[in-house]
């Protein structure tokens, strides 16, 4: 017996739902209220919009199961709304229903700006910014405007009945003077970072001083590749032949987005010029999308126990992903990685462990441009 | 498309929050709102998902000395509202109505949009601006351990914060701003309520510690230049220049003209 309830228009529904299952799907396929329509999956685009315990919501950003206990209201159920009668004849008045996709959103939201401003004059122009977050493909807000103002026009005098929204409680956290303030890593000690378009990809090079003997540097990059490689956050290796060939991972994490680029590759070394080289190639199985790139690294000497070190970092992407890139962004973070490497590579240097850091990476490029290519298709 | 599968928890309040996010790969969500369309594209694929929007203790504020405490359940919406006390002057309700649209407001949260750190997020850079501080808590051997940060300090890239893993952000403390404070903000959406893709604020204290010019929407954290010189538009150019040696110079363009903008409207309180 499943004891997860939702109220959906005024009915009590058992939960029984995996948690991956938005509110949208739920309400069309479970239930099949279909009036709540399903566009973008995005919150863009407005057409799932429901209300939810007072206040409009999008469907398509709320997991069913995470709705126990919420009052949630469908566009099916408005027939004994008093603003919602007035706005559906006002949208036939005006002709405000086109295509008919975007309209019950249109509507919830419409009702929700009416129940707002109703008793105040405001312009057509604030009326649009409040339709921002409903798309309508015909592109016909005019007669939405319209009608809208129309029923706006008819409340000057008399206000909707509009149930007081929950007021909030006491926080209470006790003595804040006793919560101690913490001060983060500054960011002004970073490497300076150079990046430049090479090829179909991208070169990050970033030039650091480390506090040792240039030919102990060497013999740790050359004998100690595994651990020079752990250095960089997220990279594994597994497997180092005599030959230079190598296999492992790259784990890609920023903030909630995470992958894992199994790949391999080679290692060179140049003893006479104090440069190497990795290259590697993978893909990541879930996200289906491949990467190569080439992690460089030279070092020269600055005095009897200082050398200077050169890490470049160059990668393209391929796949899915390679349309999504944005420049700024990999420098960010690309520079963060070296950043980081450098201090691990000096912990190493003096015989501690890495820190325990979260991986950074390229996903979240995609995620940025995504975003902006999702922009211009809606 | 739709997500990959993942566990749905609940916690029965915020000891027990902080616990279970010590099991696995466990996403705390509030409202949802940023992180939604990430596991909506299988950008993000957490084992787990912590419901952290229902806990009650994140769900309050309250006014203390010298400032507002709010929650980091609070949404968008109630600040809009006018359900927690406005210590700024109208600056908390305004900023918050320009976030996205109102049906995303109703869900999304201050203490999500600052966790996620989306770096075109409005709050960071505002509240940045203010000198706003978050308190983050963690579970301990002695109960639980609590700490407070800048948020420059939290924000440490592009959505990248100072929290650790098993570490929730239960609240956000925003300074008292005195009446003669000037503040401006302003931010260029290619479409209303769109994320920005460049934003400014500038925040002139009548009292305390003086100028603070926050840019925005940056590819990483967001850039606080405070004290005598911050107000020295000659001084912007070469920050930026510094933070970002290999940034082109239209986005640079781009990035003082909407900084002179929040500068105007701090100048003239025009909103």
């Amino acid at each position: 017996m499943n004891s997860k309830v939702v109220t959906i228009n005024d009915r009590a529904v058992p939960l029984d739902v995996e948690p991956r299952r938005n509110l949208a799907d739920f309400v069309r396929e479970d239930l099949l209220l279909t009036g709540t329509h399903v566009g973008c999956e995005q919150g863009i685009c407005g057409a799932c919009t429901v209300v939810r315990d007072g206040r409009p919501v999008r469907s398509c950003l709320a997991w069913a199961v995470g709705c126990e206990g919420s009052n949630i209201r469908t566009i099916e159920a408005y027939d004994d709304d008093s603003v919602m009668i007035r706005l559906r004849e006002a949208f036939s008045a005006e002709h405000a229903l086109q295509c008919g996709f975007c309209t019950p959103g249109m509507l919830i939201t419409a009702q929700d700006i009416v129940r707002r401003f109703a008793g105040q004059t405001i312009d057509d122009e604030r009326i649009r910014y409040e339709l921002s977050g409903n798309l309508c493909r015909c592109t016909g807000y005019v007669g939405i405007v319209r009608a809208i103002q129309r029923v706006l026009a008819g409340y000057q005098d008399e206000k909707p009945e509009v149930a007081p929204l929950g007021a909030l409680e006491t926080l209470d956290l006790g003595d804040l003077d006793a919560i101690p303030v913490e001060e983060g890593a500054s960011a002004a000690g970073r490497a300076a970072t150079r990046s430049q378009v090479d090829g179909n990809g991208r070169r990050i090079e970033s030039t650091f001083e480390l506090p040792h003997p240039p030919a102990s540097v060497w013999t740790v990059l050359r004998d100690e590749l595994p651990s020079v490689v752990a250095c960089l956050p997220g990279a594994e290796l597994t497997r180092l032949d005599d030959d230079g060939t190598l296999a492992g991972f790259f784990n890609v994490k920023l903030g909630p987005v995470a992958a894992r680029i199994a790949g391999e590759g080679t290692a060179t070394f140049d003893d006479d010029t104090w440069q190497g080289r990795v290259d590697g190639q993978g893909s990541d199985s879930r996200s289906n999308s491949r990467a190569k790139g080439s992690l460089s690294f030279q070092l020269e000497a600055a005095g009897e126990a200082q050398c200077q070190m050169t890490v470049a970092i160059s990668f393209e992407m391929s796949g899915a992903l390679a349309q999504f890139s944005r420049g700024g962004l990999v420098e960010e973070i690309v520079s963060v990685l070296i950043e980081q490497f450098q201090a691990n590579f000096d912990r190493h240097m003096a015989g501690e462990a890495p820190l325990e850091t979260r991986s950074l990476g390229l996903f979240q490029l995609a995620w940025m441009a995504l975003r902006r290519w999702l922009r211009r298709l809606l | 498309m739709k997500p990959q599968a993942f566990d749905y928890h609940r916690a029965d309040d915020l000891a027990d929050a902080c616990q279970k996010m010590t099991a696995g790969e466990v996403r705390p969500i509030a409202g949802g709102q940023s992180l939604g369309p990430m596991l909506n594209l299988r950008l993000a694929r957490p084992d787990a998902l912590l419901d952290v929007a229902i806990l009650r203790e994140l769900r309050g504020c309250q006014r203390i000395t010298g400032g507002v405490l709010i929650g980091a359940a609070v949404t968008h919406a109630e600040i809009e509202d006018g359900l927690v006390p406005d210590n700024t002057g109208g600056i908390l309700p305004r900023i918050a109505r320009g976030i996205a649209y109102r049906a995303v407001r109703s869900r999304g949260t201050i203490g999500g949009s600052l966790a996620h750190a989306d770096p075109a997020a409005d709050w960071i850079t505002t509240l940045t601006a203010l000198g706003a501080q978050v308190i983050l808590q963690r579970p301990s051997s002695r109960g639980s351990a609590r700490r407070r940060m800048y948020l420059d300090d939290f924000v440490t890239g592009a959505m990248q914060t100072a929290l650790s893993p098993d570490e929730l952000l239960i609240a956000v403390f925003v300074p008292d701003v005195a009446a003669d404070s000037r503040f401006g903000y302003f931010k260029l959406c290619r479409k209303t309520g769109e994320l920005a893709h460049a934003m400014a604020a500038v925040f002139c204290a009548a009292t305390g510690d003086g100028q603070r010019v926050v840019f925005g929407a940056l590819p990483g954290a967001p850039l606080l230049l405070a004290g005598g010189d911050a107000l020295d538009q000659a001084s912007w150019r070469g920050a930026l220049a510094e933070r970002y040696p290999d940034m082109e110079e239209a986005d640079i363009t781009v990035r003082l003209h909407v900084m002179n903008k929040a500068l105007k409207r701090s100048q003239t309180h025009e909103q």
